[in-house]
């Protein structure tokens, strides 16, 4: 073979090797599964998911979840139902419900509302499912406050059923 | 042979052989199905998705799965349809539904409600979920809040699926 011919072959065969191995390296490299939660962000050594229930009345004050040490906990699921004051009113009334973690930190503020009859407008209730989420930090807990809204003329007695979602990740 | 003509051979075989091994990589190692669950959490040996739907009254205590030893449940869809009270429909009824695993952790709580025209359901696509414990069972319990007439009934449709614990 001519200088010249074996000259165009080792050009074809680094062009083809460096195809394949940028095809290779593109395969093991490239982007990664859909996951529910980061996959990369998470070293829990268990299933990170994690959830709790329960319910709030205007003037409770709750710790529903408590981040333990070396691990954030990561909220990206919020659900709090509709109130009343009382099964049997047209009165409207309105709860605040504020997320602050153990350092003071609001990290979120919701307000739910309804009213007992279908003369009324009817209830608001909160169902957010969030991309990034709420963050409490490791050792931190969550404090739940439950508020009666200032321009609300009646207390939402009947309460609010919650449940939060989310998944423990690395700090 | 010549030494000229298997000097041909070797760059080709060379090139062939590269170009093989990263189809084959590609092929093995490439992009998977879009699923609806994390795969890279899901090791179950079969499909992992599982779904399960019922009716519930206030005063019901039911259990509706069970997650098998060796897998978690993560229940990532829940839907509770709305109710109403017998007689008195121009009053809003209410009725809780509280989700507990078989240690008695609450995972989950919700109120449906409802009277002649303002229903209140849920349709709760979580990007999480509830998880049930590899071997727990879930619960569901039925029960009126203070403060409402009770209700009559909702529907529920749970899904989600396996998982590793």
């Amino acid at each position: 073979m001519s200088d010249n011919k074996q000259g165009n072959f080792q050009a074809l065969l680094t062009t083809g090797l460096a195809m394949a191995l940028g095809a290779t390296l593109m395969t093991v490299a490239g982007s990664n599964e859909a996951t529910a939660y980061p996959s990369g962000a998470v070293s829990f050594g268990a299933n990170p998911v994690f959830s709790v229930g329960g319910s709030v009345s205007p003037g409770d004050v709750v710790t529903p979840l408590i981040a333990p040490t070396g691990s954030d906990l990561i909220i990206t699921d919020v659900y709090f139902s509709s109130s009343a004051v009382y099964y049997s009113t047209s009165w409207h009334c309105a709860m605040n419900l504020s997320f602050t973690d153990t350092p003071g930190n609001v990290v979120a503020n919701f307000r739910v509302s309804g009213s007992g009859d279908n003369s009324a407008p009817p209830g608001v209730l909160v169902s957010e499912s969030y991309n990034s989420g709420l963050r409490i930090s490791s050792g931190d807990s969550l404090i739940l406050t439950a508020t009666t809204d200032p321009t609300s003329g009646y207390d939402c007695l009947a309460g609010a059923e919650y449940t939060l979602s989310g998944y423990h990740a690395e700090p | 042979m010549s030494d000229n003509r298997q000097g041909n051979y070797q760059p080709l075989l060379t090139t062939g052989l590269a170009i093989a091994l990263g189809a084959t990589l590609m092929t093995v190692v490439g992009s998977n199905d879009a699923t609806a669950y994390p795969s890279g959490a899901v090791s179950y040996g079969s499909n992992p998705i599982v779904s399960v739907g019922g009716s519930i009254s206030s005063g019901d205590i039911i259990s509706p799965i069970t997650a098998p030893a060796g897998s978690d449940l993560i229940i990532s869809d829940i839907f509770l349809s709305s109710s109403n009270y017998l007689y008195y429909e121009s009053y809003m009824c209410g009725m809780t539904l509280k989700f507990e695993d078989t240690s008695g952790n609450t995972l989950a709580q919700f109120r449906v409600g409802g009277g002649s025209g303002n229903g209140v359901d849920i349709a709760q696509s979580m990007v999480s979920g509830v998880r049930l414990p590899a071997g727990e069972t879930l619960t569901i319990t039925a029960s009126t809040p203070s403060g409402f007439l009770g209700c009559h009934s909702s529907d529920y449709t749970l899904a989600g699926y396996y998982a590793e614990p």
